[in-house]
């Protein structure tokens, strides 16, 4: 182990040497292609020397001043090392340097510089190993680091450029004239190369001795000369590199490297194309012109990348002071000074608010106030906001004089007024707005189809225009009702969402006729079981499809009831079921308000505490044939005022089922007739069928009855 | 017990000491290599969102118009020729390769090719093969970009729908709209940030359940919030019978503070969210009746949306309160139009499924776009997964029907910020696999929020020790997409 300081001595001394050697031969040799590798070694083992100089001078001053001598041999093998690496460093920029590509005079600083620090440092170690006086080590190390700040500040501005580290604190200072009319070379091309290309084809870091920064030293081109001809983008250099495949050698930007864009690869082909013009201006192209078009997408897209504000940002206790619940001020995205305002709930508008906005009138970009009753002295009030871009003003009550006062907004690109009602004189203000993209105007009243023509500066949407002839289908009326049984205030409304519908119906279960049916005015009263049909007609629309509803007329209330026979155990009710009569179950046999008999007929007994006078008993049952759920065969009713001794007072023979009731499925209901009459009890039978007809599939089986309701009229 | 802690803590030795934390550096170290912001002092869970994007969006708000059951995309957007002229033929298993089937097809013997029983033409300036199912979404072909090579992992309904709402199969994770709430607030401070309307055809329907529009480990406020489909579209909003506003409010502000107590005493973030919530559902109470008011909109309008518009629970209502929604700074809202699930009687399904959104989906983009609103609006039109290029059970070129197929879909995507009048991707002329341009259900996402003004490697939620993203650890942005 204590040889090895002896070891890194001798390491720089031949280091020393060798560097001395070539610093004086380094004209008149060749690099071997593996020594120029280890030159790219040089940006890696440089940070080393700096380092650890730092830490050198930083670890003699604290030995010196406060005497600590156990830090003599960690201080001694420091120096040994930091003096190698300095070399070590040097020597491998020296190789680096051999490749070219550099601005000669910022090399020949950093590169004299620097040697000069490694051997003064080296001469430093030496003087040191013989003993002399400390001061002379103090002010030799504060000439090293001297030195070696001024040295490496060239070398980082070979990598970064000039003004690397103080960049961001400049302030824009491009030329405004410029700014404002600016050739299409500067205002597309140059973007792309700044962008792509600077860094390796620079003033200082002349790759291929290429220096794309000036539009002299573009036209000079590189080693390999011009690197385009103007007019034949296919011949020149720079598409070819452009073109090779990415992992060739000469492809450009190299791998790695941020790469070109399609869009970007197909304007400079078609500006090289078109003869690779730097002075036109922009505006000297005519819109149509395919370069234009180019220019302007690859302007707009850079644009959207970094939309940068002048102004400063608001202050964020104002944005929240601002802030309610009816309007949202917010930036439009973190870091940025540009602020967007929503209004919402045209109730809760103020116009206050519009005027509180002024404070923010520099940064508010974006403002909606979609469906808000704004008008026009508020349009005057919005006029100030100067930075606005997006204004969005549907359904407002502004007109054309609220118009001329917004046409003072520099900035805004666009404008929606859909909803708003305006003219065509309309069409000459918004022409004269400084700025402006696009505009909504459906639904304002403005019908002039022919408002879009090619070049205008506007884009006016129009929006959707009806197609007359296409003819659309009504939607059936729907029912309002939720119950089924109504009672004596109640009655059948229908409704329909569209207006200036007219609904036909009929109560006598026929189609209803678009024109002949009677028109619905007013709610339809029952008497008793009713269906209506209805559909909705309208000019300028085909009638709907027909809907239908069935509802009961409420009935008298027995005070209870008794199942004589026992129900199916599946629908298992009991007899409130059947005089419960709150809710029709029509339609969901599911529903448990059903009782059903196969096995037995129906059987029941109704009893009233202090009885009405009745004229009819309505059965409300269900027919759905295919599913064996079929009609009464016969009806009984019993009546008197003692439950032992009731006396027939009417006997029904219903009719049979019919082969064309196959199919049906519908809700049926049978009505009892008879001369009023005061009874304390009812008793109805139902019988079912016993067996299914031949013509149906369960011929020979008995048929369920399954009935819902029991009214008492 | 103390005991047992005090002789735990003298077997540890400072030679033990010495060992373990010569370990635990080493794999800082190694761990500071591999990830390189782990000690950068910016851990992403210590800046929660502020409501703000990352940078300027495209998109401010989505609709997302979700066809559940998964509509086939080969009688849609995916025009395969090949496959009506080998109509019959057994699907060459050099193009399955394997690839896994549903329960429902995987017993079958032949995989018989059926081309589409729809015709399809080219629509617009920029050729776009539309099928004769969407005449109207035809008509607005130069303003969507249709993806074809939509792609997901799953082959079933439930993991499929969870993955593509939630980023993950497995569910409890949030939804998109959840997310976005989470990442930007919400504009319109009087409605919730995500809303959920539901609608169904008469075609095979698949289940919508709501832990597609959860909040997941998010809190509740994030939450979708379901609509009705009666005619009072937000239940319980209305005051009750014999009470009025004031009596509202001074409920509201009692309850209020003994929210407020309750919050000091167990510090639970959830009893502030129920106290903003019930704020919200005050200030709603204004703010829903303007928007569920009908009766202002033009006969034009009722007619591009077509009559069933006005009819609630009908996909065209739910379309129209879409834009009326959005209209109003809602950041996200989710439709759901259920019965696209056509294992069988597929042409006569499709066919009542497309009248049912053909003409309000081509509607909305058209209504957002002439107000202005298409620009900062992203529409989304799609499904799940996509259908197989095979028939489902017997061959029958009337009554066919089409398995659940996982490896290439199509949607369609509008406005905010996404080229229009592209068709993105290309699948094989079978219509099975893809060729060019995969667009995978994390890609989505990422290319989703991206729009939005989100980083989706930024959007991180800490849940339970570990970080959580809508794209967890996949999904890059799809710039093919970008405008």
């Amino acid at each position: 182990m204590k040889s090895f300081p002896k070891l890194l001595s001798n390491i720089s001394f031949f280091l020393a040497v060798l560097l001395l050697f070539l610093c004086v031969v380094q004209d008149k040799i060749a690099l071997p292609p593996i020594l120029q590798s280890t030159g790219r070694m040089h940006p890696l083992i440089l940070h080393f020397p700096i380092v650890l100089t730092i830490v050198l001078a930083g670890v003699w001053f604290s030995k010196t001043i406060f005497h600590l001598p156990s830090m003599d041999r960690m201080f001694d093998l420091l120096f040994q090392w930091t003096v190698c690496l300095g070399l070590l460093s040097s020597l491998l920029g020296l190789f680096l340097s051999k490749e070219g590509g550099y601005d000669d005079k910022v090399l020949f600083n950093h590169k004299y510089l620097t040697i000069g620090f490694s051997f003064l440092l080296y001469t430093l170690s030496l003087l040191y190993s013989a003993g002399v006086k400390p001061g002379i080590i103090s002010t030799g190390l504060i000439a090293c680091i001297g030195l070696m700040v001024f040295g490496t500040h060239f070398g980082a501005e070979l990598t970064h450029g000039a003004g690397f580290i103080l960049k961001p604190l400049e302030k824009d200072k491009a030329d405004n004239d410029s700014l404002i009319n600016p050739s299409l070379f500067a205002a597309t091309i140059q973007p792309i190369l700044q962008s792509k290309c600077y860094s390796c084809h620079n003033e200082h870091k002349l790759k291929g001795g290429l220096d794309m920064t000036s539009i002299e030293k573009l036209l000079k081109g590189g080693d390999d000369g011009p690197i385009w001809i103007a007019g034949d983008a296919e011949k020149s250099l720079m598409m070819q590199n452009i073109h090779l495949p990415l992992d060739d050698k000469k492809h450009m930007p190299p791998n790695g490297k941020n790469q070109l864009t399609a869009d970007e690869i197909l304007l400079l082909h078609t500006w090289i194309h078109l003869g690779a013009n730097t002075d036109s201006l922009l505006k000297q192209y005519p819109p149509t012109d395919t370069l234009y078009k180019l220019a302007i997408k690859t302007i707009q897209s850079a644009k959207a990348e970094i939309k940068k504000y002048s102004f400063e940002p608001a202050n964020p206790k104002l944005i929240a002071s601002l802030n309610d619940p009816f309007c949202t001020i917010s930036p439009i995205a973190q870091n940025s000074p540009a602020l967007k305002a929503d209004f919402y709930v045209r109730e809760k508008y103020n116009p206050l608010k519009t005027q509180d906005l002024i404070k923010i009138k520099d940064q508010l970009v974006s403002l909606n106030m979609d469906n808000m009753p704004v008008n026009d002295a508020e349009a005057a009030t919005i006029s100030k906001f100067i930075s606005l871009e997006e204004l969005n003003l549907n359904n407002s009550s502004i007109t054309i004089k609220g118009l001329e006062e917004l046409k003072k907004l520099q900035s805004l690109r666009v404008l929606s007024l859909a909803g708003v009602k305006l003219d065509t004189a309309s069409i000459r203000v918004l022409n004269d707005f400084p700025s402006l993209k696009r505009v909504y105007l459906w639904n304002t009243g403005i019908k002039d189809s022919t408002l879009n023509q090619p070049g205008n500066k506007i884009d006016f949407n129009m929006g959707y225009i009806p197609d007359d002839a296409e003819v659309l289908t009504l939607t059936p009326p729907t029912f309002v009702n939720d119950d089924a049984i109504l009672d004596s205030t109640e009655s059948i409304i229908i409704k329909h969402q569209i207006p200036g519908v007219e609904i036909r119906y009929t109560i006598n279960d026929s189609i209803p006729d678009s024109t002949s049916s009677p028109l619905y005015e007013k709610p339809i009263a029952v008497t008793g079981y009713t269906t209506v049909k209805a559909r909705a007609v309208k000019s300028g629309w085909l009638k709907s499809a027909v809907a239908e509803f069935s509802a009961f007329k409420k009935g008298l209330k027995p005070s209870n009831a008794w199942l004589l026979s026992r129900p199916n155990p599946k629908y298992q009710n009991d007899g409130y079921t059947l005089i419960n009569d709150q809710k029709g179950n029509i339609g969901n046999l599911l529903e448990p308000g059903w009782i059903a008999y196969r096995e037995t007929p129906m059987d029941v007994l109704f009893y009233f505490d202090n009885p009405p006078t009745v004229h009819r008993i309505s059965v409300s049952y269900d027919k759905s044939v295919n599913s064996y759920i079929v009609p009464p065969t016969e009806a009984i009713l019993l009546a008197g005022n003692d439950s032992s001794n009731l006396k027939v007072i009417k006997n029904l023979k219903l009719k049979p089922l019919e082969k064309s009731d196959l199919g049906k499925f519908r809700n049926e209901v049978l009505d009892i007739d008879f001369s009023p009459s005061v009874y304390k009890y009812y008793r109805l039978k139902l019988q079912n069928v016993l067996k299914l007809p031949p013509f149906h599939p369960g011929k020979g089986q008995p048929g369920w009855l399954f009935v819902d309701e029991v009214f008492f009229y | 017990m103390s005991k047992e802690f005090l002789e735990h803590r003298l077997n540890i030795t400072r030679r033990h000491f010495m060992e373990k934390s010569g370990l635990a550096l080493g794999g800082l170290a190694i761990g500071s290599l591999l990830t390189k912001d782990l000690f950068s002092g910016n851990s992403l869970e210590s800046i929660p969102p502020v409501g703000l994007p990352h940078f300027a969006p495209k998109a401010k708000r989505i609709i997302y118009l979700f066809q559940n059951g998964a509509p086939s995309q080969l009688e849609t957007f995916d025009y395969k020729p090949k496959l009506n002229e080998m109509m019959g033929q057994d699907l060459p298993a050099s193009v399955r390769m394997g690839q896994r089937l549903t329960g429902m097809t995987a017993s079958q013997e032949k995989f018989p090719l059926i081309g589409s029983q729809i015709k399809f033409n080219q629509y617009g300036k920029s050729g776009t093969w539309i099928s004769d199912l969407f005449p109207n979404i035809s008509k607005i072909a130069d303003d969507i970009c249709v993806i074809k090579t939509m792609n997901t992992e799953a082959i079933n309904h439930d993991p499929a729908l969870t993955f593509i709402q939630t980023g993950a199969q497995q569910g409890n994770r949030p939804s998109m709209g959840s997310w976005l709430s989470y990442g930007l607030g919400s504009d319109n401070k009087n409605l919730p940030a995500f809303c959920v309307l539901l609608s169904r055809g008469k075609g095979n329907g698949q289940g919508v359940y709501s832990k597609l529009w959860t909040n997941g480990f998010l809190d509740s406020i994030h939450q979708g919030v379901q609509f009705s489909n009666s005619d009072e579209r937000v239940l319980y909003l209305n005051n009750p019978a014999g009470s009025d506003r004031q009596d509202r409010r001074a409920m509201l502000d009692e309850l209020s503070q003994l929210n407020a107590h309750a919050y000091d005493e167990f510090k639970d973030p959830e009893i502030k969210t129920k106290i903003e919530q019930y704020e919200m559902a005050y200030r709603m109470q204004t703010a829903v009746p303007e928007l569920t008011d009908l009766s202002k909109e033009t006969d034009s309008t009722i007619k591009m949306y077509g009559p069933e518009c006005l009819v609630p629970g009908t996909y065209a209502a739910n379309c129209l309160l879409a834009r009326k929604l959005s209209e109003s700074g809602v950041r996200f809202v989710q439709l759901y139009h259920q019965g696209w699930d056509s294992h069988g009687n597929l042409v006569n399904e499709m066919k009542g499924q497309a009248r049912d959104t053909d003409r309000p989906s081509a509607a909305l983009i058209t209504d957002l776009k002439q107000r202005g609103l298409l620009d900062e609006t992203l529409v989304i039109w799609g499904g799940e997964f996509g259908r197989t290029n095979y028939c489902q059970g017997k061959l029958d070129q009337k009554n066919y029907g089409r398995d659940h197929h996982p490896k290439c879909y199509s949607i369609f995507m509008a406005g905010g910020g996404i080229k229009p009048g592209i068709t993105y991707g290309e699948t094989d002329e079978f219509g099975y696999n893809i060729v060019e341009n995969p667009v995978p259900i994390n890609d989505f996402h990422a290319t989703v929020l991206q729009l939005m003004g989100l980083d989706h490697e930024k959007l991180v939620y800490k849940h339970l020790g570990r970080r959580y993203r809508l794209t967890d650890v996949a999904g890059k942005v799809v710039q093919g997409l970008l405008a």
